[in-house]
């Protein structure tokens, strides 16, 4: 395993990591949707590590480069679905935040009781 | 309690920690950069001759695994939808106007143009080159926020937005039946595939592209309005 | 070239959402009745593919590329049995929308209603790993607004909640796809299922844990259902339903096909991931019931009646035994079915009342017998009394268990008869005891009908189960002989 490789896994594990961390233990909304959004670009990350090949090119057709030479171009279609997906979460959760906001007048979750946590 | 606190500190630390090791552990048995394609072989190798995409990842978006990009669409139709749907009760006023000065809105409409013209460029190119119907549309979206920034009496024609995405979203629906109607098979090309390499070329794709970016236009769009006016309907 | 095809179900949900997102602007009236017509029209599809799961099991390779190329809709037995009853609940719950004049709101809110059917559906019919990511996502987000929605703080919270829960979830499940995928280079579950042999140790311990945690997660699994409680409470009760009813089954599914199908070459993962997943449903099946014995909301009971009824099929499904299998998947019939009515009752007590306090409450549906029927005959459902259809769930899951499975069957037995304890005591202070509430409560006749289908449907479905059993076997055959489920999946076996 090179050296490189490793230290891509190793930032993939932290990022999945750090952002369960937050998630779990952050008493702010805004907090712990970066939470969210870092564990989600960990998966990202790791999904576009996952289909590099030593010397690879970009897997499109150009003049000059054999196809023999792209990288696995799967895992990039399946990123862009992975992040459209994130960003409509992330929406999403802004947007419930917004409501949280209007209806409890902080974004603190210690402070949101109405049901028990 | 602050003691609990602490302990409820670390075991999430524990929780977390544990199953960053087990994806560790996971990994490291994956090799890196080595070459482990199989379905993308076929991907690859013989996609101009049955795409007749240049951008191997267009085709596998959009042909291969198209489903998947129609959900796609839907995910961010929903966070528009859904986005209208919480922000409504507030309506239509706007959150932090600014007084801008006259370089900024001279600056603005001179670039308006030149924005959409970038983003149509790339979602119509997307078979061709990097890009596509995503970026192209949040880039045709940007247009608005710059709207938003120089005119603080600005409001997007929100009806108009609806009726685009609705047409978009079905535009791709339909290019899936009449794969349906013509083999039996949802989202089959029944386009030709044309020269390979130009712009009118890869069956569906340049079309479906168009009604993606399109639709991710109007509904970035959408949700920047929704958030700015705060569900301010002009109906 | 007319053929039944599984997309039709997602082509007409996404045709319908977006016509109906175009024209709302304009023309607001006749939205009303899209979803409807929509979800009727996939009863008859999902019907139709049903019928001929057994002798010719229709997959449809969408785009036209083979697996594993391509995704695959694949309505075997199982899938088309799940889409059916996915279907069929939100078409009744549909028809409670006819009664809006609808506002521009309640336009979106069903779309999304819509399109949270969609993912469940698509979800029981793909088979393709990934897609089934969009899917669970497509079915989720959709539901965060719509829980959101729920009046006041309450739905906000629960919303949130939920979002947290969910999205964490979803992002297990992607890890461990990406997993797979980078090991063997597929997606598509019948081609998985035997280069899975392939698959290294520690990649398969990791895949199937993020996998198991995800989808307890998403199936509101004890410990990891925190969310679920909140959410019947905050959510709009048709929300509530369609939660307890149809997501939750959902990914249930999802835990029994990849353990059935995606890992069974895998012996000893497969022994592991069977004594989690039993664990975590007797578990389950303890504590939601227990917590539901203390319950003095309403909604809050019911939440953690659904709980305990999430455990008891997920036990079922997992099995491995015929009799509790088809048990388990009555159950999910039964059990979808009659919460429905009985999460709609919670809106005619807050509406009337402003308080879902069973004991301020008492008596308040005395006077209102129209309503009380359905109640009393949704609990009896859930209590497994003939001749409702849960009788059947609960005698056959029992009976298959207590085979081979002697002490987890007693502690279902058990865990029924103190759902039996709550739920009586409920019926007891809402219909029976005498209160000061005399009030009539005001009914849509809409609402009633939705009511009484569901009542009709289990009955009907009560008196002649034998109506299912050659479809409910089908799908045991399809999960417990992954060689069946991969020559319906490449097409080998029918259209």
């Amino acid at each position: 395993m090179s050296d490189l490789g490793t230290l891509y896994y190793i930032n993939v594990v932290a990022m999945v990591v750090i952002g369960l961390y937050i998630v779990l233990t952050k008493r702010n909304v805004l907090k712990i949707l970066i939470g969210l959004d870092i564990l989600g670009t960990g998966v990202n990350l790791l999904i576009v590590v996952i289909g590099y090949i030593e010397g690879g090119t970009a897997p499109i057709y150009t003049a000059g480069i054999s196809p023999a030479k792209f990288v696995d171009p799967l895992p990039q279609a399946l990123v862009l679905t992975a992040i459209v997906i994130d960003a409509a979460v992330l929406a999403m959760a802004i947007s419930i935040a917004i409501r949280l906001y209007k209806e409890f007048g902080t974004l603190d979750v210690r402070k949101m009781r109405l049901l028990k946590w | 309690m602050k003691k609990l606190k602490y302990v409820y500190k670390i075991a999430a630390l524990a929780i977390a920690v544990l199953l960053g090791y087990m994806l560790l552990q996971a990994l490291m048995e994956i090799p890196f950069g080595t070459n482990r394609m199989f379905v993308a072989e076929r991907f690859i190798f013989e996609e101009p001759y049955e795409v007749g995409a240049a951008n191997t990842v267009t085709a596998i978006v959009v042909n291969y695994r198209g489903f998947d990009t129609l959900g796609e669409v839907t995910v961010l139709f929903i966070a528009a939808t859904g986005v209208a749907l919480l922000l409504h009760r507030e309506r239509g006023i706007r959150l932090a106007p600014t007084e801008t000065t006259l370089v900024v809105k001279t600056g603005a409409r001179v670039l308006l143009p030149a924005v959409l013209l970038v983003g149509l460029y790339i979602f119509v190119h997307g078979h061709l080159t990097p890009g596509g119907g995503f970026p192209g549309g949040v880039i045709v979206a940007s247009a608005l926020i710059l709207m938003y920034f120089a005119y603080e009496e600005y409001v997007a024609p929100r009806s108009m937005l609806h009726l685009l995405e609705g047409i978009a979203g079905l535009v791709f629906v339909i290019v899936g039946i009449l794969g349906i109607i013509v083999y039996g098979r949802f989202l089959q090309n029944v386009f030709p595939l044309g020269d390979f390499g130009r712009l009118f070329s890869a069956g569906f794709i340049p079309v479906v592209y168009v009604a993606i970016g399109a639709k991710v236009g109007s509904e970035l769009a959408g949700i920047i309005h929704d958030m700015i006016r705060r569900g301010g309907e002009s109906e | 070239m007319v053929t039944i095809v599984p997309s039709l179900i997602i082509a007409s949900l996404l045709g319908g959402a977006f016509v109906m997102t175009a024209v709302a602007p304009f023309i607001r009236r006749i939205t009303k009745y899209v979803p409807s017509i929509v979800l009727l029209f996939n009863v008859l599809i999902s019907l139709g593919l049903l019928l001929k799961s057994t002798n010719e099991p229709v997959v449809e390779f969408i785009g036209g590329w083979e697996p594993p190329y391509g995704i695959n809709l694949v309505a075997g037995p199982m899938g088309s049995f799940l889409a059916l009853i996915i279907s069929l609940i939100a078409f009744l719950i549909s028809l409670s929308f006819l009664k809006y004049e609808p506002t521009i709101e309640e336009v979106k809110f069903m779309i999304l209603f819509m399109l949270s059917v969609l993912g469940a559906s698509g979800l029981v019919l793909t088979g393709d790993i990934f897609n089934l990511f969009v899917f669970l996502e497509l079915m989720t987000i959709s539901a965060y607004a719509l829980v959101a929605y729920g009046r006041g703080g309450e739905g906000a919270e629960a919303g949130f909640k939920y979002l947290l829960a969910g999205s964490v979830a979803a992002n297990f499940y992607l890890i461990s796809v990406i997993l797979i995928y980078a090991s063997l280079g597929s997606l598509n579950m019948a081609d998985l299922v035997t280069r899975m042999t392939m698959l290294k140790h520690g990649v398969a311990l990791a895949s199937m844990l993020f996998l198991v945690i995800g989808f307890a997660t998403e199936s509101e699994l004890f410990p990891l259902h925190g969310w679920a409680p909140d959410v019947y409470t905050g959510a709009p009760p048709s929300i509530a339903a369609l939660v307890s009813g149809v997501l939750v089954s959902a990914s249930l599914y999802v835990l029994a096909r990849f353990f059935y199908t995606v890992f069974a070459e895998l012996n000893t993962l497969r022994s592991e991931m069977f004594a989690m997943l039993m664990l975590l449903g007797v578990l389950t099946v303890l504590f939601g019931e227990t917590v539901a014995l203390v319950q003095r909301d309403y909604r809050r009971m019911l939440g953690y009646s659904s709980i305990g009824a999430a455990g008891i099929i997920l036990i079922g499904l997992i099995s491995e035994i015929l009799y509790a299998f088809i048990g388990a998947l009555l159950l999910i019939v039964a059990h979808g079915f009659a919460k429905v009515p009985l999460f709609m009752m919670s809106k005619h007590l807050e509406e009337k009342y402003g308080t879902r306090d069973m004991e301020k409450v008492k008596g308040a549906f005395k006077a209102n017998p129209k309503l009380a029927i359905p109640l009393v005959a949704g609990s009896l459902t859930i209590l497994g009394m003939p001749p409702f259809l849960g009788f059947w769930g609960k005698l056959l899951l029992i009976y298959g268990l207590a085979l081979k499975y002697p002490i987890i069957a007693l502690i279902i037995l058990l865990a029924s008869i103190v759902e039996a304890a709550y739920y009586l005591r409920m019926l007891h202070r809402l219909v029976i005891q005498d209160g000061e509430l005399k009030k009539q409560i005001k009914i849509d006749t809409v609402e009633l009908v939705t009511y009484y289908a569901f009542l009709a449907l289990l009955i009907i479905l009560g008196i002649l189960p034998m109506l299912l059993s050659p479809y409910l076997a089908g799908a045991f055959i399809e999960l417990s002989n992954p060689s069946f489920y991969i020559k319906v999946a490449m097409g080998v076996m029918g259209g």
